[in-house]
């Protein structure tokens, strides 16, 4: 049984800000780690403790393992919440903080490594009985040849993906034999410079897949849940910029198997913790892409239509409680929309850091806005873009993507360059109102000169 | 020195985020870096700072998160180092991560004001003085 009774937060802007909130909410200490340039952000001012860890580069702050071990030791936390991103699937930051004596707030460290490596992912998903793309059983041999062989028992066209990337990188599509063998070297070697693994394999590709995801939650004693899917296939550049639930167009009953499925995995693997398994969805198929172990930036949609806290049940499963309800009581109810309010050109999606002079989040019914923005704050130009998750619920498909529109038409934030009006023009765009299109959407929409239609501002 | 010896060294080093260590043993000199960037570091456009950042007060910071403490900690005749003049570069106070001192150094001179007392936990870039 785990026992602590303050948390270091290891991460920044809206994330800690939502972590910090569970822990007050659990009778929880916490301890805000930052870098020089977040000393202004909300939740350090907010926490029972702070400390500053490091320069502003993440590399010397916010993924140095080291510091932020210091951190804990010399604020006396008992656990460190990663957040997303940074070193939040690192497995020997896991196995660090385990070693300290410390919990981590998340899965075991070998449970991130084995999700965390594609390839011994997609085993143990097969071995649990999850559905994957087609392809290469594990990485592939260094032998031409039988790279051939196997890409041409796939069936052209393929994708070359490295085992050990993620975020759209080391991935390259070959629709055709003769680009193969290049394809794979280039692959190899930036798989190798980029995730420090060169191991790299090949899927099906897929024309036009849907990005649904199962979030799962699992505790410390072998029980697992699943909480519905999340549909993310609005995206640009593999970044996903909206997310919504349920997702449209698949029946109840194909969203049900495939969770019990994900459900039984976690049990298989002795998993603990929150997680995604993410999949690409087509003519009605599901295929496992990848799993990640930890909570999600678009995790509050799944909180709108369970009415779950899964910041604070992830934190509670981390402390060593039962999960504190059944799957019989985990019910869907209406429809949840949340839009990435990135500080960037809504055209050229260039990073625009800088002084907000007046923030004025939207509000109402159904509107639920998750963000470490205020008025005078300074948006630094080190770290990702988001600022802010514009949340919309409503009984409805439809009530969710009107509330969303007012929400949208009320945001203000002064001084700052945002993505709103993009989210704006594609709350009425036909394909996103329609429903159940694919990933290449955006993309194709902005290929074919839609941003420049309209008055993008 | 011995390997593990080394090895303590460095973890101890890197820990206390110091940029370089340079071991020396006669004629031989062994210099490792630690001033790592990684492959996905953001580019900081130019003059960003400029356009955000007040005016800096002139302070003295701590070099690194530990325990601060006015005087080294083996010294006997520890003197009360508030309010007191100081040349540039004086040692004023050390930093303590785990088994490293981290030297606090007064970047001009003045006179200097302490902001937290020896013994407390700073960060890295708190104020520890304040120039009068």
């Amino acid at each position: 049984m785990s026992s602590f009774d303050t948390i270091l937060i290891a991460n920044r802007g809206e994330i800690a800000l939502r972590i910090l909130r569970a822990c007050r909410e659990l009778g929880l200490k916490s301890v805000a780690a930052h870098s020089d340039a977040d000393r202004s952000l909300r939740h350090v001012a907010l926490a029972d403790k702070r400390i500053c860890i490091g320069p502003a580069p993440s590399s010397k702050s916010y993924i140095d393992a080291a510091a932020i071990l210091l951190a804990a030791e010399l604020t006396g936390a008992g656990a460190i919440h990663p957040g997303y991103g940074f070193l939040s699937e690192s497995p020997d930051f896991a196995a660090r903080v385990e070693d300290a004596g410390l919990t981590f707030i998340g899965p075991a460290s070998y449970a991130i490594r084995l999700m965390g490596d594609k390839v011994s992912a997609k085993k143990a998903m097969r071995d649990a009985g999850v559905p994957c793309v087609p392809g290469s059983e594990g990485s592939l041999p260094e032998n031409a040849e039988t790279v051939q062989k196997i890409a041409q028992d796939t069936g052209f066209p393929i994708i070359v993906k490295a085992a050990g990337g993620g975020g759209g990188r080391g991935m390259r599509i070959v629709r055709s034999l003769d680009e193969l063998d290049q394809a794979v070297a280039l692959t190899r070697e930036e798989a190798g410079r980029f995730f420090g693994n060169s191991n790299v394999y090949i899927e099906k590709f897929l024309e036009h897949p849907r990005h649904v995801e199962i979030q799962i939650l699992a505790d410390k004693h072998g029980n697992a849940v699943w909480l519905g899917e999340r549909d993310c296939s609005m995206q640009r550049r593999h970044q996903k910029i909206i997310e919504e639930s349920p997702a449209v167009g698949i029946s109840r009953e194909a969203i049900a198997e495939i969770g019990e499925r994900c459900a039984k995995a976690c049990e298989t693997i002795g998993y603990s913790g929150a997680g995604t398994f993410e999949f690409l969805y087509e003519n009605g198929e599901f295929y496992f892409i990848e799993m990640n172990t930890r909570i999600q930036v678009e995790h509050p949609v799944t909180e709108l239509v369970t009415g779950i806290d899964l910041v604070r049940e992830q934190i509670s499963v981390a402390l060593g409680n039962p999960l504190s309800f059944k799957q019989s009581d985990i019910l869907l109810k209406g429809h949840a929309i949340e839009c990435r309010l990135n500080a960037e050109d809504p055209t050229t999606f260039q990073p625009s850091p800088g002084v907000v002079k007046q923030w004025i989040p939207p509000g109402g019914p159904g509107i639920r806005v998750d963000s470490h923005l205020y008025s005078g704050y300074v948006v630094p130009p080190h770290y990702d873009s988001l600022v802010a998750k514009i949340l919309a619920y409503g009984t409805s498909r439809q009530e969710a993507i009107d509330r969303m529109v007012g929400a949208l038409s009320e945001l203000k934030a002064d001084g700052l360059t945002t993505n709103a009006s993009l989210h704006s023009r594609l709350m009425g765009e036909q394909g996103f109102l329609q429903g159940g299109f694919d990933i290449h959407h955006l993309e194709r929409l902005i290929s074919g000169g839609w941003l420049k239609q309209g008055a993008v501002e | 020195m011995t390997r593990a010896e080394i090895e303590f060294l460095l973890e101890s080093a890197r820990t206390a985020q110091l940029p370089m260590v340079e071991f020396q043993r006669g004629r031989a000199m062994l210099r490792v870096c630690f001033d790592a960037v990684a492959a996905d570091e953001k580019t900081v456009p130019q003059n960003f700072e400029k356009v955000v950042a007040p005016a800096p007060m002139q302070t003295i910071k701590s070099p690194q998160m530990g325990i601060f403490s006015m005087g080294h900690p083996m010294a006997t005749d520890l003197v009360n180092k508030d309010n007191r003049q100081v040349v540039e570069n004086e040692i004023v106070g050390f930093v303590q991560v785990r088994d490293v001192l981290v030297p606090v150094s007064a970047p001009s001179a003045g006179t200097i004001r302490l902001v937290y007392q020896s013994g407390s936990v700073v960060g890295f870039g708190d104020i520890v003085y304040e120039y009068l």
